[in-house]
């Protein structure tokens, strides 16, 4: 359902950043929270230009917490966000989307009473009066062929999976250079989790550079070229996805922990 | 008679229509009422009314004053009353909001005084007659141009990016921003077509009443509350229609029954309303309760 209609993504990577290897996003001790609580004490991560890099853990590690510091959502307390170099440390979300970021939350969050093409237009909103929004609009329809013929229906009347569509080709509408993805399974039917993962791993494979969040740790790291573990707002662990998947600890702590999850 | 007395209804219902697309855009974009808005469509009616007659300009020329008067007022009143307040403080936007509309009414009084200000007739020769009917051109005026903003804004916030951005703001603020909208200029520009609209609603209630007071502005607020909380609110097109409905039964109620009880029948109206569909009448949205 999700897979279909192959449309090549041309992410923008300036050859200076490949040849010089600055990471793409460049996360240093990170720190943010709500109110006094502490979410995420000191967290810090890259992932470079074209990787596929899953951030995992339980509920409440403070993952969507990273997520929501980093892309501007909530300000961090302290550390350093770098976007392909540049200081972009507790910038607006809009303007983090002008500078390539494209952030698809938790829950998907598509604006229920406008219509699919609204939403995916909205997406491109930061590139207005660029020509070729137009053809991006049919490439993103053609990669996710049910969203055409509901194209001019109210995004809150989708299913869950539908709008999970529309949320990442959304994303998709900015040309991001990252693609920053919350739990992107959350509450689909065993079968869309498996197509949801088929499209990142299609994504990451045209070229995209991605951070995914997950609580799912066998399909997160399926599909990731490493991984970062988190608990109680902190990476205890780090490496290649095979490491990870490789080592007892992750498998028993964390694979252990997946009867809790949503 | 009573065919004119529902026509008369719609007119005014035409003014209020625009004073509750005000409101409305306002609570849409920040689930937040402006309580500066009737004092916004005051200070534009009186500057309406004074260029024209001070200053001799055509009628046109001193609504598009009044649109752009407005249009500044709403803005500056965003920026005193809601951009730098804390979001959780959810009833500090309705005092500062208020403080704003006495200082606006008072700084109107001390600067061009306390008098009520003639707005003198336009089109005066027009007369349109059908049977009975009769549409003087005044009121030809109030319809057309009252109809023709309320198309203008639908078409923009239905056909252009940024009226796009608006009700994208309006349905999820966060995610707009994470769809790279910058929020608090779409924010701003609500406010400032929240103004035009009640600067246009102003000049067009003083035109049909030709007379204008500075002491209307929250007389007008509590209209335009009425009929927002009829039509749901935050719903546009239920505003409007809610307000088309108040024209003609407030009409209806000059006109039958006795001018003393127009205010208590809407009153009425509304509490039977808030009490049978709280939501409002036209809305499917959760409700008043939890929005405001």
């Amino acid at each position: 359902m999700l897979k279909s209609g192959r449309h090549t993504l041309a992410p923008e990577q300036p050859a200076a950043a490949l040849v010089s290897g600055t990471p793409t996003l460049q996360v240093r001790d990170l720190r943010a929270g709500y109110g006094r609580i502490t979410g995420i004490d000191g967290i810090s991560l890259t992932v470079s230009a074209g990787e596929l890099v899953a951030l995992l853990g339980a509920n409440g590690a403070g993952k969507s917490t990273f997520l929501r510091a980093v892309s501007g959502m909530i300000k961090p307390w302290s550390g350093s966000v770098h976007l392909r170099g540049d200081d972009v440390t507790g910038q607006r979300s809009d303007r983090l989307v002008r500078a390539g970021m494209a952030h698809v939350p938790e829950g998907r969050r598509v604006l229920p009473t406008l219509t699919v093409e609204e939403n995916l237009r909205l997406g491109a909103f930061a590139r207005r009066g660029d020509g070729d929004v137009d053809a991006d609009l049919d490439g993103v329809i053609a990669r996710f062929e049910p969203l055409r013929e509901r194209r001019n229906q109210k995004a809150g009347t989708l299913s869950g999976g539908e709008q999970q569509m529309l949320a990442i080709g959304r994303a998709l509408m900015a040309r991001p250079t990252i693609l920053l993805l919350d739990e992107p399974s959350l509450g689909l039917s065993p079968r869309l989790v498996g197509e949801v993962f088929a499209l990142i791993r299609d994504l990451a494979s045209e070229g995209l550079t991605i951070l995914l969040v997950e609580q799912n740790v066998k399909q997160g790291l399926g599909c990731a070229d490493r991984g970062y573990l988190l608990s109680t707002g902190s990476v205890v662990m780090t490496g290649s996805a095979k490491e990870l998947l490789a080592d007892p600890a992750v498998v028993g702590s964390y694979l252990g922990a997946r009867g809790r999850d949503a | 008679m009573l065919i004119q007395q529902l026509v008369n209804g719609l007119l005014l219902g035409t003014t209020f229509a625009l004073i509750a697309l005000s409101f409305n855009l306002v609570v849409g974009a920040l689930d937040r009422l402006n309580f500066a808005l009737g004092e916004t469509a005051m200070v534009s009616a009186i500057c309406g009314a004074l260029f024209m007659s001070q200053l001799d300009i055509t009628f046109v020329l001193a609504f598009l004053a009044a649109l752009a008067i407005g249009a500044v007022v709403a803005g500056i009143t965003f920026l005193l009353s809601f951009r730098f307040v804390s979001a959780e403080y959810h009833t500090a936007p309705i005092l500062s909001s208020l403080g704003v509309g006495l200082v606006i009414t008072s700084l109107v009084t001390r600067v061009v005084g306390s008098d009520q200000r003639r707005v003198p007739s336009v089109l005066e020769g027009v007369r349109i007659e059908i049977g009975p009917l009769r549409i003087v051109g005044d009121q030809l005026i109030i319809l057309s141009v009252a109809a023709l903003m309320t198309v203008l804004l639908y078409g923009f916030l239905n056909r252009t990016p940024w009226g796009t951005a608006i009700r994208g703001v309006s349905d999820d603020p966060d995610m707009a921003g994470l769809l790279g909208v910058p929020v608090q200029r779409v924010i701003l520009l609500t406010f400032v077509i929240s103004g035009t609209l009640a600067g246009a609603s102003g000049l067009l209630t003083g035109l049909s009443f030709h007379t204008v007071s500075p002491f209307t502005g929250f007389e007008t607020t509590l209209t335009a509350l009425m009929v927002i909380v009829l039509g749901g609110l935050g719903n546009i097109t239920g505003g409007v229609v809610a307000a088309l409905m108040i024209g003609v039964i407030e009409t209806l109620t000059v006109a039958y029954l006795s001018a003393t009880y127009r205010d208590l029948i809407v009153f009425l109206l509304v509490g039977i309303t808030l009490v049978a569909r709280p939501q409002g009448l036209f809305t499917r949205n959760t409700g008043v309760v939890g929005r405001v």
